[in-house]
């Protein structure tokens, strides 16, 4: 029993990666359920990391105040996304989103109160572990108890068909603002959960580099469900290490299993269990 | 009673006028036709009413709030619903969350009103759980109705609704057009079966490259010598 302390301490931090991954994949995840291939999140999480860093390190302002104004600002720069790429689908959006990332990491490496490029030091380490999995748990729990809201099947008929979507009275331009905020809150949390665990940030933790990774875990996982998002990061952050004595072709492997996911599951790890828990038809009955 | 006016309405796609002052008027409870040869501008009506594409001049009216300018979720709020030419649902949902869809400005749907809308439009064995992409073509159809349906509207707009069905299939469909009407409902029905716009219209117009040819009832649509010359060929 008393060998799980141990293993906390050997792989706290894969632990706290593996959480700080799975939230991001979330964020992306919420995106996609819109259609909307928005690739922002380590921005976002970069936004709200800096913010909150520079709040408490800087200003010295407790925690407990910074952190929801950084979550805040990256949800209020995520809706404000929305309104000049709105026409914007597919790899148009992709790109638009990749150079706002780029936009944000560049303006950090060249202002002063980021730390430039040798980025931003002495940051207290005054979130840990449970925190990470807390929020994790919050933010599934909120996502899964809004799975049958209107805003979801919104969402969902969105992605689907926007010009019928708005026929039966979506105004999907809204639709797409609030996902974008509701990313860019959901990236912010794994923002500060990242600064404060990390103790340093630099711009190149939010470059596009982390933006292919979140793709990768809700492209293993399943694009459109939350929890196929979260195995997803589990699986892509573990295989890395686990795989570690392969050295520099640890890479490959996450390579293979990408492609083995892309041909022999295009739907994800989600698409394996739907598939194995199919449901049985529902009859509509008269007096139903 | 709520009416859907058209006054005076122009679409211009380039230098063609798809619409060149067209007026259409639909009362509640009242089943319009809307005939004419392809390309005359019957879809395009369809569409400059729900706002997808802009009318160039004209108004459009229904009850007294002006509808053109407003975009197409406005207008689908202010009482308008439609089924598209070309099926348009929402192909990867289910069938309950595609009649939800209709509804999801009023209402959640409880699934006893999702029956019943099915049961209507004639859908009593349906899977609920089914793929809207996987249903049979006239199942499709009709899904696209009861998607229109449960939003609740002033006016439907049904584009070929009969499309593909075979004479059986469009029997039921009659009943259900002149059910909705009952209902106090104004249907617009695009169609190209005039038999089936015979049967149940009250009130026919005949466009014709994007003007009004010929208004009236149906009895008085079939004679008309110009609609027969530019659209039916033979008297019906």
């Amino acid at each position: 029993m008393h060998e799980l302390p141990l293993l906390f301490t050997r792989y706290h931090t894969l632990l706290d990666q593996i959480g700080i991954n799975a939230i991001l994949a979330l964020s992306l995840s919420i995106c996609l359920r819109a259609g909307q291939l928005a690739l922002a999140q380590a921005a976002f999480m970069g936004i709200a990391g800096y913010v909150c860093a520079i709040a408490v390190v800087t200003f010295g302002w407790p925690l407990a105040a910074a952190a929801p104004i950084a979550v805040g600002c990256s949800a209020a720069v995520g809706a404000l996304l929305a309104l000049p790429v709105e026409r914007l689908r597919g790899v148009y959006l992709a790109i638009a989103t990749i150079g706002f990332g780029e936009i944000v990491r560049i303006v950090a490496y060249n202002l002063q109160i980021t730390g430039g490029g040798d980025g931003l030091n002495g940051i207290p380490p005054l979130l840990s572990t449970p925190w990470i999995y807390g929020t994790l748990l919050t933010i599934g729990a909120l996502l899964y108890a809004a799975r049958n809201s209107r805003f979801a099947l919104a969402q969902a008929i969105t992605r689907e068909d926007e010009a019928a979507a708005a026929g039966v009275g979506v105004d999907t331009g809204r639709v797409r603002v609030v996902t974008l905020a509701c990313a860019g809150a959901i990236a912010g949390c794994a923002g500060v959960l990242y600064a404060f665990t990390n103790f340093f940030l630099t711009p190149s933790d939010f470059a596009f580099g982390r933006m292919e990774q979140i793709l990768v875990y809700c492209v293993i996982g399943g694009v459109t469900s939350p929890l196929g998002a979260v195995l997803g990061a589990a699986v892509m952050t573990v295989l890395p290490e686990a795989f570690r004595f392969l050295q520099d072709f640890r890479d490959v492997l996450s390579g293979v299993v990408l492609l083995a996911v892309i041909v022999f599951a295009p739907g994800g790890i989600a698409a394996l269990w739907r598939r194995g828990a199919r449901k049985k038809p529902v009859p509509r009955t008269a007096n139903a | 009673m709520t009416s859907l006016r058209l006054e005076n309405v122009r679409v211009r796609f380039g230098g063609v006028d798809a619409l060149a002052g067209v007026d259409v008027r639909i009362d509640s409870g009242m089943v319009v036709g809307l005939i004419g040869p392809n390309g005359a501008g019957k879809t395009t009506l369809v569409n400059v009413t729900t706002g997808i594409v802009p009318p160039a001049a004209g108004s459009i009216r229904l009850g007294d709030v002006r509808l053109d300018g407003k975009r197409p979720y406005q207008i689908a709020r202010c009482g308008i619903a439609r089924t598209y030419q070309n099926i348009r649902l929402f192909g990867a949902l289910d069938v309950e969350s595609n009649v939800r869809a209709g509804a999801i400005r009023r209402a959640d749907l409880d699934p006893a009103a999702i029956g019943a809308l099915l049961e209507r439009v004639g859908m009593p064995e349906a899977d609920l759980r089914a793929t809207a992409s996987s249903l049979a073509y006239g199942d499709q159809r009709r899904l696209e109705i009861a998607r229109a349906l449960a939003s609740g509207p002033a006016i439907l707009m049904l584009d070929e609704p009969a499309a593909g069905m075979n004479p059986s299939e469009t029997q039921a469909l009659a009943s259900l057009v002149r059910s909705i009407a009952r209902d106090g409902i104004g249907v617009l029905l695009i169609e190209h079966d005039v038999g089936l716009v015979r049967k149940i219209c009250d009130r026919v117009t005949v466009l014709n490259f994007g003007t009004v040819l010929a208004e009236g009832s149906p009895d008085e649509i079939v004679r008309d010598p110009a609609v027969i010359e530019a659209y039916l060929g033979t008297a019906v």
